[in-house]
């Protein structure tokens, strides 16, 4: 998957945390869709980079009293940086095919959770930047779009999430409504051309559980 | 703890990151108006101390603390002066920012050591503020405000680096909130549009924003940070707004109605 094979179609993705149960379905499903799908940044133009790394630690539930500066920077402010630095890497081979970036960015960040403030705190400071970059690269005719998975979908065991309040409203549609697959369909759907419309949204894709605004 | 109703901010002690001009001067200004005392902490000092003296002179309460946020001896260096002149803190205020702030970047090519600025003094001064307050705060109805900013509601075209730090002190103020409320201690956000020498620097560098901000701008002029922003926060961290926590309070003279 590293290698960049024409796509069936000619369409090229990247997925940055194609290590991450997301960022793999989200993988498999573009393969499945006809894009040849790397994981690394190189010289090749993109129609599609979608970013969904996490720094698994992070979602370990920790009062913020109790969670030491080094830790704090590791799980909040290098988050925010490496996507950052990704943005800078993926600004212009996705401008060279006019596509779009997808951020992965779970609505916990949306909602706030006890226990996990320094990871929403990053994933909100992340989707201000995806924010942003859809204003500042429209006119490069790049289109940003963020997908807001439940926390619950970035982590193998629901128990890891013990202590915090994230879980607290029910997915309407369900406990099969929101996993990897979900989110993988909905970047499916958002990054066809006639998607580009949608820049700057956030799409949660929760079952049914925030219902915001 | 449940602070009582009705009264007001009464004889709070409050301190204030970035208290030597803008809006950090504004919420100094109208905090000792409401008759709290106020250590006012900025980096620079003599500015710091002319908005002290300007407090006194007015027959307030204020006591400067020089501080870099970035240095958390310096944020518990602030702490100590509250507690050793004024026995404690009731409320603190981060409101400082990158003197960077307000200058127009490329999110694609601007160098990371700008963003680490930003991030420095808005996010981990934010982190270092939060967790030297938090033993002063619990047991007396503490609050902890943060002033963020429409643009990091709204994302910005000009601003990335500002917005995302914006953002992100979202996202710490709403998980914060949940996470002390527990203990009494109330969290919450400022977003706030108000003239400031930040905001005449960013016309500067960009004549048309003026226009288009005004000409958006439903009550037509800007916020002044001492009778239009200051009096939003210290109803924020008074026990009028004991019910409230892990808002953000919206101060921009109606340009933002999204929230």
């Amino acid at each position: 998957m590293d290698s960049l094979t024409v796509g069936a179609d000619g369409r090229a993705a990247l997925v940055a945390g194609a290590s991450t149960m997301i960022g793999a379905a989200v993988a498999r499903r573009l393969a499945a869709d006809g894009f040849a799908v790397v994981s690394e940044v190189g010289d090749a133009a993109l129609d599609v980079a979608v970013y969904a790394v996490v720094e698994p630690e992070s979602l370990s539930p920790r009062p913020l009293v109790e969670t030491d500066e080094s830790t704090f920077a590791r799980w909040c402010e290098a988050q925010m940086r490496d996507l950052l630095q990704w943005l800078q890497q993926v600004h212009a081979p996705v401008r060279d095919r006019a596509g779009t970036v997808v951020l992965v960015a779970p609505t916990v960040s949306q909602e706030g959770a006890a226990g996990l403030v320094p990871y929403a705190t990053a994933v909100e400071g992340q989707r201000l930047m995806a924010k942003s970059a859809a204003r500042q690269w429209a006119s490069d005719g790049i289109s940003v779009l963020i997908v807001a998975p439940r926390v619950e979908a970035l982590v193998d065991d629901p128990r890891r999430l013990d202590g915090t309040d994230a879980l607290r409203n029910e997915p309407a549609l369900g406990p099969d409504s929101y996993g990897p697959g979900a989110v993988a369909d909905v970047v499916s759907m958002v990054v066809a051309p006639d998607a580009r419309v949608l820049s700057g949204a956030t799409l949660p894709v929760d079952g049914g559980a925030l219902m915001a605004p | 703890m449940t602070p009582p109703a009705g009264v007001g901010l009464g004889p709070r002690v409050v301190v204030i990151t970035g208290a030597n001009r803008g809006v950090g001067r504004g919420l100094a200004l109208a905090f000792a108006a409401a008759g709290a005392h106020v250590v006012a902490t900025a980096r620079d000092v003599d500015a710091g101390n002319a908005v002290v003296t300007e407090i006194r002179d007015r027959g307030g309460e204020a006591t400067f603390a020089r501080c870099d946020v970035t240095i958390r001896d310096d944020v518990d260096a602030a702490i100590d002066t509250a507690v050793s002149h004024y026995g404690g803190v009731d409320t603190m205020v981060h409101n400082a920012v990158s003197v960077h702030s307000s200058e127009p970047h490329e999110l694609a090519t601007s160098p990371i050591e700008l963003w680490d600025q930003h991030a420095a003094v808005s996010v981990r001064g934010m982190y270092s503020c939060a967790v030297a307050a938090y033993p002063h705060l619990r047991g007396r109805a503490g609050s902890f405000l943060v002033l963020t900013s429409p643009a990091g509601i709204s994302g910005s075209p000009r601003l990335p680096f500002y917005a995302a730090v914006k953002g992100a002190q979202r996202g710490f103020v709403k998980s914060l909130a949940r996470e002390w409320g527990p203990e009494g201690i109330r969290v919450n956000g400022l977003a706030p549009l108000a003239a400031t020498p930040a905001l005449e620097r960013a016309f500067e560098a960009d004549p048309s924003m003026e226009e288009r901000l005004g000409s958006v701008l439903p009550l037509r002029r800007y916020g002044d940070p001492e009778h239009d922003i200051g009096p939003a926060a210290v109803f924020l961290c008074s026990g009028d707004a004991r019910y409230v926590t892990g808002q953000t309070l919206v101060v921009s003279g109606g340009r933002l109605t999204s929230l």
